[in-house]
């Protein structure tokens, strides 16, 4: 056996064991930001399948999570804009693999769901995705890093969403 | 000392202030009372956000398909979506100008076709359809198949042509 091909099997083997231990974290964060079972799958195989190239590829991935993470928020940010632009989200901001579900469930929990993403969907994208990194309990330097923002600027924009998004909150519960 | 910044306060719940500047903070936390209670106003504030965002997470976490490089589900979402919005606000205004283009050129070619003969004037008389033949021809000048409009050219000796009614 040549060694290429031992570099191969060994590469494989990486990136199959990170797409298992990776392949949730991506799915929580597609579905809490995009609200819907399919896309949340559909994004993290895109991701995965980016990472499977550039693994195979001549682009060197050194950090794998904040690469990951980069990548999710990216393309969950064009899909935003892209469905933004073409009205494609149902106006309620949740998918039939989503809420309609959890509905079944239980009807108040439900109905919390949809204010806090009402709320989310008034706010820019950028502060969504950051909203969710933030709730993933990542650094400020992993922040910084899926999000490009300097990492001295990620509390001034985090703490600036927390309170778009409490505004918003507020503005739900009077209406 | 000047009251902190939303910026330093929410470094500060984060536990992202590196050591010094975090007790400098402290410091001043324990001497202002105003930036005390904006301190328990953030920090109740990122309570409730956080609470609010743990309802999204989802209630059960499928098992990762099996992954095939060849499968880029995204993509091939994209390319239907794209296909989609292409049939509704490029296909139909393209089919639209097509058609137009298609109605006048058929248009013009029936005309062209009707005008097929009639390039024919008769100095001083009018014009007459259908030559069955002409003569001489170095004398007349048909303007069969008129494709351009222009109008008819006069023809310098009328005699030599002889039309179908005239040939009854």
């Amino acid at each position: 056996m040549s060694q290429g091909e031992t570099g191969d099997q060994s590469g494989q083997v990486r990136f199959d064991f990170l797409y298992q231990e990776q392949f949730s974290t991506v799915y929580k964060f597609g579905y809490r930001l995009l609200g819907d079972a399919e896309k949340a799958k559909d994004l993290a195989q895109e991701v995965f399948l980016r990472l499977y190239r550039c693994l195979n590829g001549s682009e060197p991935v050194h950090d794998v999570r904040g690469w990951i993470y980069r990548t999710a928020a990216n393309l969950s940010l064009d899909w935003i804009r892209h469905e933004t632009r073409f009205m494609k989200i149902s106006t309620l901001g949740f998918g039939r693999n989503g809420l309609v579900h959890e509905i079944e469930k239980d009807f108040d929990k439900a109905e919390e769901i949809s204010a806090v993403r009402k709320a989310l969907k008034q706010l820019r994208p950028r502060d969504r995705i950051l909203l969710n990194l933030y709730q993933e309990e990542l650094s400020y330097k992993e922040i910084a890093q899926a999000t490009g923002l300097r990492r001295s600027s990620v509390g001034q924009f985090v703490s600036r969403a927390i309170k778009r998004l409490a505004r918003q909150l507020e503005k739900g519960e009077k209406a | 000392m000047r009251c902190l910044p939303d910026k330093i306060l929410q470094e500060y719940l984060d536990g992202e202030l590196p050591e010094a500047k975090s007790r400098r903070t402290e410091k001043h936390l324990a001497g202002c009372k105003k930036c005390s209670q904006r301190l328990a106003g953030s920090r109740a504030q990122n309570d409730f956000i956080r609470k609010k965002l743990s309802l999204l997470y989802p209630a059960e976490i499928p098992v990762a398909p099996a992954f095939s490089p060849d499968i880029g589900r995204f993509e091939m979402r994209r390319k239907y979506e794209f296909k989609r919005i292409f049939t509704v606000t490029i296909r139909v205004p393209t089919a639209a100008v097509a058609m137009t283009v298609l109605f006048f050129l058929g248009f013009s070619l029936g005309i062209a076709l009707q005008n097929r003969g009639e390039g024919i004037r008769v100095r001083g008389g009018e014009t007459k359809s259908t030559p069955l033949y002409v003569s001489t021809s170095d004398s007349v000048q048909i303007l069969s198949l008129n494709w351009d409009f222009m109008g008819y050219r006069p023809i310098e000796h009328p005699q030599s042509i002889i039309f179908k009614e005239e040939q009854k």
